[in-house]
């Protein structure tokens, strides 16, 4: 288990364990699956019952290597499976956001795992990392983001207003007012527009200068 | 229910519009995320990149020697008769346990002629509601009907406006994508202007940012420009124009999948399809309860 910071992983062999042990339990699943869907198509009810209840039980097997391997009890193991799995399908953006927060990075996908199969690894992950069912629980609330004001793209109104401005004015306007400008914003229009300002050099000044120009010329209608 | 129909389009080539089409549509249709769901994609793109990318060369041709293209649809207009779709359909995928399918109207290269004579032989209104009209019979029996236009505004362009509920404007983070919304814009506020009807003509729903490098400053400064611009369209025309997110990110697994004529959901997981698929939730929920 991990100490539950932030980014930090409490075994980063966690992942790839859980995918040698899981995956011939997965397997055999599948392939009761099928024959259960064939003798389905059929019409075989004495196989089908047979293969259904090989079904359920190795599924209660694996269930319990999952929620053994995490020290989980099985019923919060499944609850909390299923709430992620929900939460995932209905806010995939959100979630992906959530999990990176508690892992500092996603995991990749292994080879052709689907992508339900990444999901329940990124939970293991996450389950690893926080070392409790109840956190995971509450990570899959689902919580409305709320709603940018309507028509609103403009990140920081302030410096994009300044740079339009800017780039009405000549150089030599724009250096004439430069004594005036609060370095603060112009740190941020210069984060705009891609350039660094670490010396107010005439360079620097000329670059940023350039580049309220373009943007104004760019967003004119 | 009636189809939700978006025309993907921006007068810039090269931006991914044929992309955003084939691989939204391919998500739609097979991730477990929108199990069921029926797609139809239109390609109106005399190019026929769409076409090529789902049917392959000779299964284009195939549709092709059996009249299955939208160039009959434009054909029957200037004969004064019509075709009905159902005849020019070409089945591309179908899982019949959700039921969820891709079907297509193909573009044929000959569509190129029909390209110079914008009044299709007839009148120029009734010649930009050749779409409209054909698809009015299968709009129940589809969820979502996607539209690939061609990099300009021709009569395949205005049908698309005219069928469409919503512009979907694929941009690349670079000037003259973002003279193409601009134009976009305009050229769509100049149609509407002959119709009574506001919703006569497709809004601008939205822009998706593709082949995005986080990090790289000139795309950044771009992102920063799109967004005045459509802060600005939208106080011009009070409808708000969404930005879909996340921004796909620039990757050679594109590349890698238009050549194998694969889409993006059928190839093995990357960061990239993972993209796709948050963009095709976001643009579901987006008109999730438009009508």
């Amino acid at each position: 288990m991990s100490n539950g910071k932030p980014g930090h992983h409490g075994s980063a062999a966690a992942g790839p364990e859980r995918r040698a042990k899981v995956a011939p339990l997965a397997d055999g699943l599948r392939k009761l699956a099928d024959t259960l869907d064939a003798n389905q198509a059929l019409y075989d009810p004495i196989a089908f019952e047979r293969e259904a209840t090989a079904l359920v039980q190795r599924f209660r097997e694996f269930l319990q290597i999952e929620s053994q391997f995490h020290r989980v009890p099985e019923a919060k193991f499944r609850e909390c499976r299923a709430a992620w799995l929900r939460a995932w399908q209905q806010h995939p953006g959100e979630m992906e956001r959530r999990c990176e927060e508690v892992l500092g990075r996603l995991p990749h996908h292994v080879g052709d795992e689907s992508d339900l199969t990444w999901r329940l690894h990124v939970l293991v992950e996450v389950l690893d990392c926080l070392g409790d069912a109840g956190k995971v629980l509450a990570m899959a609330e689902p919580t409305r983001q709320p709603e940018p004001p309507s028509g609103i793209h403009v990140e920081d109104t302030g410096a994009t207003d300044a740079l339009l401005l800017w780039g009405q004015m000549t150089l030599e306007e724009f250096l004439l007012g430069w004594g005036r400008l609060d370095p603060e914003l112009v740190k941020r229009c210069a984060h705009l527009v891609g350039v660094t300002v670490t010396r107010p050099t005439l360079a620097a000044k000329r670059k940023l200068h350039s580049q309220a120009v373009r943007m104004f010329r760019n967003t004119r209608m | 229910m009636a189809a939700k129909i978006w025309a993907f389009l921006n007068f810039k080539g090269g931006v991914g519009k044929t992309t955003d089409t084939v691989n939204i549509a391919a998500i739609l249709a097979k991730h477990p995320d929108f199990r069921g769901t029926r797609v139809l994609v239109i390609d109106q793109d005399p190019q026929c990149n769409a076409t090529l990318w789902f049917l392959t060369r000779e299964r284009y041709h195939i549709a092709t020697e059996r009249n299955k293209s939208a160039y009959h649809l434009y054909e029957a207009q200037m004969r004064g008769s019509q075709v009905p779709i159902q005849d020019v359909i070409t089945p591309v995928f179908r899982d019949p346990q959700s039921g969820g399918c891709i079907d297509l109207v193909g573009a044929s290269f000959d569509m190129l002629e029909q390209e110079e004579d914008p009044s299709l032989g007839g009148e120029p209104a009734k010649a930009a509601t050749v779409i409209q009209r054909a698809i009015e019979p299968v709009r129940t029996a589809y969820d979502y009907i996607l539209i690939d236009c061609p990099p300009g505004y021709s009569i395949f362009t205005r049908n698309a406006l005219r069928a469409a509920q919503h512009v979907i404007v694929p941009y690349t983070a670079d000037y003259l994508a973002l003279e193409g919304i601009k134009w976009i814009k305009q050229l769509r506020d100049r149609f509407a202007r002959g119709y009574a009807d506001p919703n006569a003509v497709a809004k601008i729903g939205g822009v998706i940012v593709n082949r995005y490098r986080a990090g790289f400053k000139a795309s950044d400064a771009a992102l920063a420009e799109l967004r005045v611009v459509l802060d600005q369209l939208a106080q011009q025309s009070g409808e708000r124009i969404h930005l879909f997110r996340p921004f796909i990110r620039e990757a050679t697994a594109v590349t890698k999948a238009n050549n194998e004529q694969q889409a993006l959901v059928d190839c093995e997981p990357t960061a990239v399809r993972r993209d796709f698929i948050r963009v095709t939730h976001d643009l579901v929920n987006t008109f999730r309860r438009h009508v």
